[in-house]
């Protein structure tokens, strides 16, 4: 028996281990899937919660081990160059569980006020989470590809998973279709791309394209980047691409959205500029070979500009937050477009913009899945009114939440904006910058509109205002906003780790 | 804890003393805003009555009086050590966040600049502090009122006392959002809500102007902290002629964030709607403090607008036109509030004349100056309005010199110091402005000349306009109801004592900044004291000799004229059968006016216009700048109509987002395809 | 474009002239007549009534998703089997913990009664 385990670890010493984390998720998926299919009791729903939550610690744990020094020579290529176990990995390992519990907590006691009577949700979050990690974690395009799938099939089908609503559905079908164009979109440019270069890794894309002269060289490689930007940008909801955010994040269950637009949102952007970074784009002699730069200027532009002003016209909240993080998506994008020029600092811009804002979406969505009710609740913002003398807590969440998504300091939001900003100003493309902040000028309106409505209006009757009762979802909107306005006053160590994480990928090799 | 003041080397000392000046209000929000309420809740649970009242004027007074001992005891330190040293005190609390060169930390300066501004902060402050407790007796949220105001000097210090840019931006943000909150104080009333909006929206405007300055001078400096940016400023490697449009730009951006925060020319519409607030928080804030911020920012850079004479001649000629522009709106304000708010936008004119000439010291010393006088002025029409039970037209005043004879005097003597009568504060100060504006030569020729005479025409409308609300206010007859007649009553001691110690500073406070023509050639404290502040760009700018004592005459001979001209119209028969004539025959001058020229319309017709598809393009390709500044109501309406556009593209149906997904692809493949190939 | 793919483009050419040309002669030359029963669709004879789109139980979907479900697994399996002794244990634990998962999931449909077609 002995000779089974170093026969085991004859493919690579490093190989097993490098995954640990993201094996413990899925163990925990396929397990908690079990659970679910044989528990019928539902009362004992929340177990199976606080199974997932328990897996993911572990893997959180196992992850710390990683980040702290279990891991030799971070960057370097495991499972026969398909994959990878650098700083970046590991740093969005802890962004993507955090962001898994959060949404767990959030959903504990709200998921049967919503009517869902399915303990599956817990297994399905976990296969999403895995989906992530092991997409991030790849350096090969299929791989890349097969963590896609992973994490979005299961958010399909979370988003229908409130069956009694129409609109629920309608979010399911309409994310499931346009999700499947856009896989299409990766696939064929996955395709194309290894037509052009006969290979599919990352780094084996650098090299074909430093050898043999650029993206110019080859129209097939320029049309395949051109569909793996397309699919990407449907993920993380850059215009044109964006159209199916306000309808699907408004459908689903708000703890749905909240880890969609958090943990998804980020997952597609640090994949997207793995790829681009280290698949496109080479240091030293840049600006002949990529033209992608300009390109996701653009489309920052169209995002920012479309997300804010129709977030502007909106009165619902959750639709007015799904089009602010259309508009977010916008800013991140920003920094990616810096990247070419400003380097390290655009990239880490937009990973601080991430994990920022994912920290804030779980305060604002948690707000509002603390008042979404199956029958009733608090839907727009005039709803809202008075909510700072009767739920003083959520207001002031809620307040927090908006002053960071405005990006007015001291919170996180500020703190990322003035990066990617900045990363902008650097990469000489200061325009860019000008339409942000003209944009962030804007968004101001709509945000302040729902401190306004909470502090300074009262409510037109004697409304019903009361949260659900659920010490978990306290827990959670306590946590990221406490998160949210720490990371702003003291964003040290969370910058130092955002920097180690990216820093590696603009070494000259 | 231990104070230590530590040489660092340089003229830097170490004196972590610094940091208990803003943390004492910052504390004192933090009790009267959630720990009195809570306790109040649990002693209402368990005791069945509430906590006193007066606990919360004592914590907020007691944390006012506690940051202005700190500051006392850090300015009498400064003053300890040897003047010609240059010595700075800093205090680094800790690393805020850092991004490739630029630093920022929470980083407290204070120099010989600062602490002029600490103590008219924390000194005024804790006065108005004392008047408050009077005035706001009969309020039911007293606890939030004095939250706010500890709030509010909190990051004013934190503006002053920032070492940096950002920082600075901290506490300019932070004051905006207090004077939101205060202007919105009774936010029951919705023109109050909105006036607070106003005033928010439109310095958000300026910010994005801070903003933009901030981020062209990290490009030209590499740095955002003072000191850093006067060592590159000074450098001899840095000359604005290998930058020669983009210091300007930076400098007058960083102006159009002074212009938002001090209400100039074009953004100064939300001052007057702000004196909706309650009427200590419009002399603290809107007269006294927060508005100079821009003042101040200006000085503390002036190493910086020393090397641009454009933008420096932006700001003068701004502040000039301001000046006069503000002071003939005052004319036929029937309001007393809304007097002296025009008042305030004349004044801050005057200021930004001085820093736009280079004259540095002279508008720290009008800033002060006027934050006595102004003060004084304010709280004097609170306790009128006080007495008359929240009567604020003049129309309905007259007389009350009988019945408030403390206020009366207070006010008059204020009065005295605004229209420039020697001796009193005003005359010295702002005599000193029209010279400086005459003699110097560090703006585009001939704009000092010009700024000089509308100065002059400025201070001629002060000094009518104000002896008009005194005469209407408190001289002649009487046209207050009977009903209201038998109330007035002079107000309480707490009000009436800061009135006096306010009148004693509006009249003594010039002495500080004596003029050189005075026979003898007293000292002139204040210039000499901010010296060091001022000193690396004093030796680039340029000043020529004139006579002062010809300005003093002159600068009297007009105020005087200015006051025997209201006093004929407002106290003569004779002279107010003239003005009602006048009134007849110019009827058109005199609409135009009293409806202060239609601005706010105009605002509104402006952006009404723009909606047309035409104007919107033009808009977007002709001038970003001029939608900042004319846009500023309207700025809504035209994104609101934009944001409908975007969601008609929103139709529901998911054929029609494939197809967008598959355009999109398609020109996003063929601008690749352009690039590559 | 490289000469070789030539042939392949002629060929797509000639197909699509068959097609448009055979289509093209028969509309020209036979003759047109329609009635109401040529008009319908073929039916074997027997009248057609009902809509077109018939709703389909889910169970079929279901049956057909397991179905390519398990089908993988034997296109995974059959080449391991073949080559088992020289792959080794490494791709022997590898291919239990696949079977290992597939079985939780057959465990997991069996349970939620998906395999039943009876309610």
């Amino acid at each position: 028996m002995p000779g089974m385990f170093s026969e085991l670890a004859k493919l690579d010493n490093w190989s097993q281990w490098s995954i640990a984390p993201m094996a413990i998720v899925f163990a925990g998926a396929v397990a908690t899937t079990l659970i679910a299919g044989f528990v019928k009791d539902s009362t004992r729903r929340s177990f199976i919660g606080q199974i997932s939550i328990f897996c993911l610690a572990i893997a959180a744990a196992v992850n710390y081990v990683q980040w702290t020094g279990g891991w030799q020579d971070p960057g370097r290529l495991v499972w026969a160059g398909s994959m990878t176990l650098d700083y970046l990995t590991m740093l969005m390992n802890f962004v993507f569980i955090g962001c898994a519990i959060l949404a767990i907590l959030i959903s504990l006691n709200t998921i049967s006020e919503l009517g869902i009577e399915y303990g599956e949700f817990y297994p399905l979050i976990l296969f999403a989470t895995g989906g992530m990690m092991c997409m991030v974690q790849a350096t090969d395009l299929l791989m890349i590809f097969i963590g896609l799938e992973v994490m979005s099939i299961p958010l399909y089908i979370m988003c229908g998973m409130r069956r009694s609503q129409d609109r629920s559905a309608e979010s399911s079908l309409k994310y499931f279709i346009l999700g499947a164009l856009a896989a299409g979109f990766l696939l064929y440019g996955v395709a194309l791309t290894y037509g052009a270069t006969g290979v599919t890794s990352l780094h084996g894309i650098q090299r074909w394209t430093m050898e043999n002269g650029g993206l110019a060289a080859n129209p097939l490689l320029t049309a395949g980047l051109a569909l793996i930007l397309a699919g990407f940008a449907f993920k993380i909801a850059l215009a044109p691409f964006h159209m199916w955010t306000p309808d699907v994040y408004e459908g689903a269950p708000t703890f749905v959205t909240a880890f969609m637009s958090a943990a998804v949102k980020a997952a597609g952007f640090v994949t997207l500029f793995r790829i681009l970074v280290t698949g496109f784009f080479q240091n030293g002699y840049t600006a002949s070979l990529v033209g992608w730069g300009e390109i996701i200027a653009i489309l920052a532009v169209l995002t920012m500009t479309i997300g804010n002003f129709s977030a502007l016209v909106t009165k619902n909240v959750k639709r007015m937050l799904a089009w602010s993080s259309v508009a977010h998506a916008g800013y991140a994008a920003v920094g990616l477009a810096a990247a070419p020029a400003a380097g390290a600092d655009g990239v880490g811009g937009v990973l601080f913009y991430v994990i920022g804002y994912a920290l804030t979406s779980f305060v604002s969505f948690g707000v509002v899945a603390a008042f979404e009710k199956q029958n009733g609740g608090l839907s727009q913002v005039e709803d809202y009114r008075g909510l700072g003398y009767s739920q003083p807590f959520y207001a002031f969440a809620m307040t927090v939440a908006m002053f960071a998504l405005a990006g007015i300091p001291p919170t996180v939001g500020f703190l990322g904006k003035w990066y990617v900003f900045k990363a902008a100003v650097e990469a000489n493309i200061t325009w860019l910058a000008v339409i942000g902040v003209l944009n962030s000028l804007v968004s101001v309106y709509y945000y302040l509109r729902v401190v306004v409505a909470m502090y300074l209006e009262s409510p037109e009757e004697q409304a019903e205002q009361e949260p659900i009762k659920s010490s978990a979802l306290w827990l959670a909107v306590l946590i990221s906003t406490v998160l949210t306005i720490g990371v702003g006053l003291f964003p040290k160590k969370p910058l130092g780790a955002v920097e180690k994480s990216v820093s590696p990928m603009f070494v000259k090799k | 804890m231990q104070f230590t003041l530590q040489h660092l080397g340089g003229n830097e000392y170490s004196f972590n003393l610094l940091y208990l000046i803003p943390l004492f209000p910052l504390l004192g929000a933090a009790i009267n805003g959630l720990l009195w309420p809570l306790l109040n809740r649990i002693t209402l649970v368990f005791a069945e009555r509430k906590l006193p009242r007066g606990l919360v004027h004592v914590t907020a007074v007691g944390a006012m009086a506690a940051s202005a001992g700190a500051a006392i005891i850090a300015f009498l330190k400064l003053r300890g050590l040897p003047l010609s040293d240059s010595p700075v005190f800093v205090f680094h609390w800790w690393d805020w966040f850092q991004a490739g060169g630029l630093k920022v930390a929470v980083a407290f300066r204070y120099d010989q600049l600062t602490a002029v501004m600490c103590l008219i902060i924390t000194c005024i402050g804790a006065m108005i502090h004392v008047y408050s407790i009077g005035y706001m007796s009969e309020e039911e949220s007293y606890n939030r009122y004095f939250t706010y105001l500890n709030l509010f000097v909190f990051f004013m210090l934190i503006l002053v006392m920032g070492d940096s840019l950002p920082l600075m931006f901290v506490g300019w943000e932070g004051v905006g959002l207090a004077s939101y909150l205060l202007i919105g104080f009774w936010f029951e009333d919705s023109e109050k809500a909105s006036a607070g909006k106003k005033a928010f929206i439109v310095n958000r405007v300026g910010d994005a102007g801070y903003l933009l300055g901030m981020f062209m001078l990290f490009v030209l400096f590499g740095t955002l902290n003072f000191s850093e940016l006067a060592d590159k400023a000074a450098a001899s490697g840095f000359s604005p002629a290998d930058h020669p449009w983009m210091l300007s730009a930076a400098l007058i951006c960083l102006f159009i964030g002074a212009a938002g925060k001090s209400a100039q020319i074009p953004l100064y519409v939300w001052l007057p709607d702000a004196m909706a607030g309650p009427t200590p928080v419009s002399a603290l804030i809107h007269a006294a403090t927060m508005v100079t911020a821009g003042v101040y920012m200006i000085a503390r850079l002036n190493f910086v607008y020393a090397l641009s004479p454009a933008a420096m001649t932006v700001v003068a000629g701004v502040g000039a036109a301001t000046a006069l522009f503000a002071a003939t709106m005052g004319f036929y304000q029937n309001d007393i509030k809304k007097v002296l708010a025009y008042s305030t936008v004349s004044q801050l004119g005057f200021m930004f004349i001085a820093v736009g000439v280079g004259a540095w010291w002279v508008g720290i010393f009008h800033l002060m100056t006027h934050a006595f006088f102004k003060a004084c002025l304010f709280l004097g029409a609170g306790s009128v309005i006080h007495g008359m039970h929240h009567e604020q037209d003049m129309r309905k005043m007259g007389g009350l010199k009988s019945y408030m004879p403390i206020t009366y005097w207070t006010y008059f003597l204020a009065t005295l110091a605004i229209a420039g009568i020697p001796p009193f504060s005003g005359f010295f100060s702002k005599d000193e402005i029209l010279y400086k504006a005459w003699t110097g030569g560090n703006i585009l020729n001939p704009a000092g000349k010009v700024i000089f005479f509308t100065g002059l025409l400025a201070a001629l409308c002060t000094a009518f306009y104000m002896f008009r609300s005194v005469f209407m206010t408190f001289h002649g007859e009487s046209r207050a109801d009977e009903h209201t007649r038998e109330q007035i009553h002079e107000s309480p001691r707490t009000m009436t004592a800061v009135l006096a110690i306010l009148a004693f500073l509006a009249t003594s406070g010039g002495f500080l900044g004596l003029p050189h023509w005075i026979p003898g050639h007293p000292a002139n404290v204040l210039e000499h004291w901010l010296e060091p502040v001022f000193a690396q760009s004093a030796g680039s700018l340029v000043f020529h000799e004139a006579n002062g004592f010809l300005f003093a005459v002159i600068s009297v001979a007009v105020a005087l004229s200015g006051i025997l001209l209201a006093r004929y119209f407002y106290l003569t028969p004779a002279g107010q059968q003239k003005a009602e004539a006048w009134r007849q025959d110019f009827n058109s001058i005199y609409t135009l006016v009293q409806n202060k020229y239609y601005v706010d319309e105009f605002y509104d017709f402006a952006i009404v216009k723009t909606i047309h598809a035409f104007s919107v393009l033009l808009w977007r390709i002709a001038d970003a700048f001029l939608i900042d500044t004319v846009a500023v109501n309207g700025l809504a309406q035209i994104t609101y109509y934009a944001g409908y556009a975007f969601r008609a593209l929103q139709t529901g149906n998911v054929q029609r987002y494939a197809v967008g997904m598959i355009a999109g692809l398609a020109v996003l493949a063929a601008v690749l395809a352009a690039k590559g190939g | 474009m490289p000469a070789q793919y030539y042939p392949m483009l002629m060929i797509i050419a000639l197909a699509g002239l068959i097609a448009a040309s055979m289509l093209t002669l028969a509309t020209l030359m036979g003759p047109y007549r329609p009635s109401k029963q040529k008009g319908e669709p073929f039916e074997c004879g027997s009248p057609s009534r009902g809509s077109l789109h018939q709703r389909f139980s889910v169970k079929f979907y279901i049956v057909a998703i397991l179905f390519i479900l398990f089908d993988i697994e034997i296109v995974f399996i059959y080449p391991w089997a073949i080559q088992f002794m020289s792959l080794g244990m490494l791709a022997f634990v590898e291919m239990m913990i696949f079977i290992a998962v597939l079985v939780a999931g057959l465990a997991y449909v069996w349970k939620k009664g998906a395999l039943e077609w009876e309610e």
